[in-house]
């Protein structure tokens, strides 16, 4: 059996009759709907209305003047700055800049660095280098030449190994006695 | 490039709904260029869906900023003219959208004025068909009960 569209089923379905997205089986139940309900068929009348009401808005158009200024593409940061790089410059716009330029560093180098101080706290200025003492001999400077006591407390003063090795009967001394003293 | 066509549709969807010739032409003119960019990015969305999300979403932006109070100076080099064949109606319609500016009347004026089809409209605001069917019924239900009346 074939259930009847309720009024409020069938107004809620009113915009897609008027769409044509319903399908067959539907249509001819809002139709019915709508031919036996005067109150709901007011209701679609009104519609309607308001839609050729909105049909009648399309013609509103832009001017082309309009619509080509919205066609414009937005300069780019990238663009903007191309517009004024240093080659777009002219040739004497170019030297003038130049010119200016190097005469603003030179005022301001002359005006704000203090030169002359600058030479005399150099001149004044002492050598941090660490320097050796000219009155000690060089081997006094070299702790490798210096003679290592290898023989305990006892070893005599002033003795040097190798005047010892190097003097005839060094080696025989040493042999007699064990507390050997240098004797000149 | 923006086709006519487009140019045109983002023109008159902003006219419809914000009502002041600079301040449409300024939200075109954003619009199409955050279009433009996305179309470079995005392959896989529909061109049209995507010129209306954008549409919308830079109206969205607009409202918002006439909500917060903030400003919005738009001036153009050139005078902003649109044709107006019948200009009684559209100041009816301007009458109207001053005191009913909701989604129903985004989408009539999408659907009816603009000519969008509804499953378009439907992937562009990332609702169901259903739901737009349901804003154009309550739309036009809200005209039929406009106290100005449309003639």
């Amino acid at each position: 059996m074939k259930r009847e569209l309720t009024p409020f089923f069938c107004q809620e379905l009113l915009p897609a009759y008027l769409e044509g997205s319903l399908d067959k089986e539907r249509r001819r139940a809002v139709e019915e709907a709508l031919s036996k309900n005067s109150d709901l068929k007011f209701k679609f009348q009104k519609m309607k209305d308001q839609l050729d009401f909105l049909d009648g808005l399309t013609e509103v158009q832009p001017n082309q003047e309009v619509i080509a200024f919205v066609e414009l593409p937005v300069p780019s940061l990238r663009d903007k700055i191309r517009k004024v790089s240093w080659s777009k410059w002219s040739a004497t716009t170019q030297w003038s800049t130049q010119l200016l330029v190097v005469g603003v560093l030179v005022m301001v180098t002359v005006r704000y660095i203090p030169w002359l101080n600058l030479a005399r706290t150099l001149q004044n200025a002492k050598p941090s280098a660490p320097t050796l003492k000219k009155e000690i001999a060089i081997e006094d400077n070299m702790d490798v030449f210096k003679p290592k006591p290898v023989y305990g407390p006892d070893w005599p003063k002033g003795f040097s190994l190798a005047r010892s090795l190097c003097s005839p009967g060094g080696g025989e001394q040493k042999e007699k006695s064990s507390h050997c003293r240098y004797r000149s | 490039m923006a086709g006519s066509a487009d140019s045109k549709l983002t023109l008159n969807f902003f006219y419809f709904l914000l009502g002041d010739e600079a301040l449409a032409v300024h939200s075109a003119k954003v619009a199409l260029t955050h279009f433009h960019k996305k179309l470079i990015v995005e392959n896989e969305v529909p061109k049209d869906v995507l010129l209306i999300s954008e549409m919308v979403h830079t109206l969205k932006k607009i409202k918002r900023k006439q909500k917060s109070r903030k400003s919005i100076e738009v001036t153009l080099s050139k005078k902003a003219d649109w044709i107006i064949p019948q200009p009684k109606m559209f100041s009816q319609w301007q009458e109207y959208m001053k005191e009913f500016d909701g989604d129903s009347e985004l989408v009539l004026v999408l659907r009816y004025i603009l000519k969008v089809p509804v499953p378009v409209i439907a992937k562009a605001l990332d609702v169901p068909e259903g739901t737009v069917l349901f804003r154009i019924g309550r739309g036009l239900d809200t005209m039929a009960h406009y106290k100005g009346k449309f003639q």
